[in-house]
Order: C-alpha cells, then structure tokens, then sequence
C-alpha cells in the first residue's frame, strides 16, 4: 500500500525557512544603511525636483531639470556614499546604475556626472554652480545651498 | 580607411592644446563548448556539427571541443571634447572570432544642439533591437549573449549621421534616435554560416527611427529600420540580390519591432517581438524572446525562451528554431560578472541547417 509522504519534511522546512531569513536579510541589508543623505541645489535653483526627475538627471535619461533649465550632476568618489543615494534615492543599486551608465557610456559616448572627493567638495562645487545638483550627508549642509530632499 | 579614421581620431586628441580626453573600455572572456546535437555533418565548408550558432553577425559557432575564440573580446573607447558641446568618439573592437584584428565599431562627431538635442555623424552600430548597439559590452546585460534567434542579422555597423532626442513626457523620459546612412560589408562574417563562397554586403538608404520610453519600472522601446539590400559573391563578383534575373539594383526590406523591460524590486523581465520583413524577394520572419530573472543578492539566475520563424513565398526552404536558456550571473563587485549560461537550441528548419544543439558557456564581463 502507497503511504503518503509530506512533500516537506519538518527539518527540510526549518532549512528552508532559515534560508529565507537569510535571504531577506541579504535583501534588506541596503536598506539598513544611513539614511541621512540630501540632496541640494544651488540656492537659486526654483525647479520642482522630484526623486523621479533626480534619477533621471543621474541615470543620464534627461539633462534638464522639470521646467527646463540645463542639469550638471554631481556624483561622490565614495561607493558608501554613492552606495546610499543609489538606494535610498534612485530606489536602485550601484551595481544596476552601472550597468545603465555602460550602456550609455558605450552607445553614444555620453559621460557620467563627475564625481568629487568627499560631502565639503559637493557643496562647494552646487554653491558655486547654479545648474548643479548633488548629494551629501545632512550634517555637512550649509547655508549657501539647497536641501530639495531629505 | 577605418583605421586612418580612427588615427586621425587619436591624433587629434594627441594633438590638441585645450579640451579634455577620456577613455574607458570592456572585455568579454568567454568559453563554451556544445555538448551535443543532433547534427553529424559539416555546415557549409566552414564549421563541424553538431554546433551552435552564437553571434550571427561576428559568424562566432561553437563546436564540439572547448573555444575561447568565439566570443571573447575587448574594446577601447576614447572621447576628446573640443567644446563642452562639440566631441569626437572612437571604439575599436577586437574579437578572438577575427583573429583579434581591430575593427573600428564606433567613430563620430557629437554635438549637442540643445540640452534635448543631439547631433551626430560617423560610425555606429546599427540599434536594430535593444541590445543591439551594445551587444559587445556583455557587462551592460545578465545574459552571456542576447537571444540569437533574435539578434542575428549580417549588418551590425551603419555610416551616417543621427539625431538624438531626449525629454520628458508627462514623467515619462523619452529618448529617440532618427537615423540614416548605408553599410558595405566585405567578406561578411554572417555570410558564412549560409553560404560557402565569401560574400559582400550592402545596406543602403537605410533610414530608421525608435523611440524608448522609461517611467519608473517600466522601459518600452519601439523601432522601425527600411533599406535598400544588395549582395554580391566576392570571388567572382556575381550578383546575388537582386537575383541576376531581376531588372532591380536593390531589394527593400523592413524592420520593426517593439521591446518591453521591467525591473521591479527584484525582478528583471525582458522581452521583444521583432518583424525582419524581406518578402518582396524573399522571406518575412518573426522573432520574440521573454526573460524572466530574479536578484538573490550578488546572483541574478534567469531563464529565457525565444523563437524564430520565417514565411517565404519564394522557396520552400524554411528557417525556424527555438532557443531556452538558463543563465546566472554573478557580480564579482561594481565593474565585473562571471556568467554561466546553458543552451537548448531545437531546429525545426524545413531544409537541412545546423540541427538541434546544447551549449554550455563561462563567461568573464568586466568594464574599465
């Protein structure tokens, strides 16, 4: 006589449910990271940016800010920092940004935005520049830019 | 001539007192092997079944014993500015395929008109699909190769000039390429893998548009190419296309399609359907393909089918086949990937062609 058998035996479950927990925290591990990184303008800058007009002036898929004006983005050297804009602001990874920016990079000789050495670097180049647009931790903010995200 | 131009490129970067030279690269290191098939003969006088097709425009087949030559590659790039919006571009490919000759894939001027506009003229790849104008860069996808029952066709280079739209619509970004130019290909490399004797090609009066669109998960490009087509043996100079019977100078073919990609949390869909339409002379074929990957992490595992089929009025002889493929990249960190990828090619042809094939490949992207 055929027995039935659990397609999951208990110790196959405990494996699989500790696997799963291991997964999510491998997916949720990005999230984890500081999550104090704005992102600024020059003072004079009076465009409505959204985080989906801040991903497409960093992905390169437009050059402008809403409303028209020419964009000069400005990346970070550091892969903590850039690691944390991409996540918490272009909802995406590093990995995934450069691989779009190969993309461009290699199809029609566009250029990603220039990346600068450290947060001081960033403000003084947007308070400098009035098309500029850049991120760096809240606490290096000064009054000579913008904060248009928190 | 090619490879003056390109010379002259980096010469007047070289040269230059003012503006600024960047330059950056890829490279592909790929190995495979076909496991088996179902054909024991050879396919035309240049390769032994059972094998497997890999890159119909670079005529890369795998065969029966280990081969790093097939689709290895590395690629150069340069770009000098003379102006913040006046630049010059060159990218030269070599392929383990060619023996590791250098062929100028890219070399153009670009000005950039307006923060919307971009105009520019030289040499291209020709965006025939997605992937196409930047299949060489195996680092920019999650597959080893993009489905050949899709990207497959004997033109892969175009000289002309474009014009570059991109913009916002309504929160969608909107970027759109209007391009024309011709291609003369000599001792074409797709050629081989159909016909024994070399073979020149020449597309001509090609004229073509697409249109990408991208809002948050969501990317849909559409695309439509027409040129003229012209073929010739290369070793006794008979014409091919038209047939010699015919009283044209060229036949006209069309191109259109439609691809629709979605990444969203952490799952990759893509897909494209594709019309390759030659029917006034010869056949009308009908490609798509559906990639389906999730990310675990630094893995990306996928799985992909895709099928391709002709009508033909005009002969008999039919191709057609399907493709699986179950691939997994793994990102080693921000700039390389190593990718396994095995194949499950079924030939369901009308006439004799290569036959049924599996195929297992390793291979090694990095950009720099």
């Amino acid at each position: 006589m055929l027995t039935s058998k659990p397609f999951l035996t208990p110790s196959l479950r405990q494996a699989l449910s500790a696997m799963g927990l291991t997964l999510l925290g491998v997916l949720a591990a990005p999230h984890a990271a500081r999550a104090d990184i704005v992102v600024i303008v020059h003072p004079s800058n009076t465009s409505a940016i959204d985080d989906p007009a801040i991903s497409k002036l960093f992905l390169g898929q437009l050059k402008t800010f809403p409303g028209g004006a020419a964009a000069t983005p400005v990346d970070q050297k550091s892969a903590e920092a850039s690691g944390e804009f991409h996540t918490k602001v272009l909802n995406t990874s590093s990995k995934e940004v450069r691989k779009i920016w190969a993309r461009q990079v290699f199809t029609g000789g566009l250029r990603p935005p220039t990346a600068l050495d450290g947060d001081e670097a960033v403000v003084q180049f947007v308070s400098t520049t009035p098309d500029a647009i850049g991120y760096v931790q809240a606490a290096k903010v000064t009054n000579k830019v913008k904060v248009i995200r928190k | 001539m090619r490879s003056m131009l390109m010379l002259g490129l980096l010469g007047l970067s070289a040269h230059a007192m003012a503006g600024e030279f960047t330059y950056s690269g890829f490279a592909t290191v790929a190995v495979g092997k076909v496991l088996g098939g179902s054909n024991n003969a050879p396919l035309n006088t240049h390769f032994d079944c059972p094998c497997y097709i890999a890159d119909y425009g670079q005529g890369a087949v795998y065969e029966r014993e280990w081969s790093l030559g097939q689709e290895s590659k590395v690629g150069v790039q340069g770009t000098y500015k003379f102006t913040p919006s006046l630049s010059a571009t060159g990218q030269v490919v070599a392929r383990g395929v060619d023996g590791g000759k250098a062929d100028v894939e890219w070399a153009f001027l670009s000005y950039e008109a307006s923060p919307n506009w971009t105009l520019q003229a030289g040499r291209k790849r020709l965006p025939m699909y997605f992937f196409s104008d930047f299949q060489d860069v195996g680092y920019a996808y999650n597959w080893v190769r993009p489905p050949i029952d899709l990207y497959g066709w004997e033109i892969v280079n175009y000289n002309g000039v474009n014009a570059t739209y991109r913009g916002d619509w309504g929160g969608w970004s909107a970027k759109s390429n209007l391009f024309t130019g011709r291609e003369d290909s000599k001792k074409n490399r797709y050629s081989k893998i159909y016909v024994d004797n070399a073979q020149d090609v020449t597309w001509k009066g090609i004229m073509g548009a697409d249109l990408e669109l991208t809002r948050n998960w969501l990317t849909l490009r559409f695309n439509y190419i027409t040129s003229k087509v012209q073929q010739w043996d290369h070793t006794d100079g008979s014409r091919v296309t038209p047939d010699p019977s015919s009283d044209k100078t060229a036949e006209r073919q069309d191109i259109y399609g439609v691809a629709m990609n979605i990444d969203y949390n952490n799952w990759l869909i893509r897909s494209e359907y594709s019309v390759f339409d030659r029917s006034g002379y010869s056949y009308r074929s009908r490609a798509f393909m559906v990639s389906t990957g999730y990310r675990v992490g630094d893995f990306i595992p996928s799985v992909t089918y895709s099928r391709y089929g002709e009508h033909n009025s005009h002969s008999p002889d039919i191709q057609r086949d399907e493709g699986l493929a179950l691939t997994v990249r793994y990102d080693i960190n921000d700039t390389s990937d190593i990718k396994v990828q095995f194949d499950r090619f079924r030939d369901r042809s009308t006439y004799d062609f290569v036959g049924n094939a599996k195929q297992i490949t390793v291979s090694y992207d990095t950009v720099f």
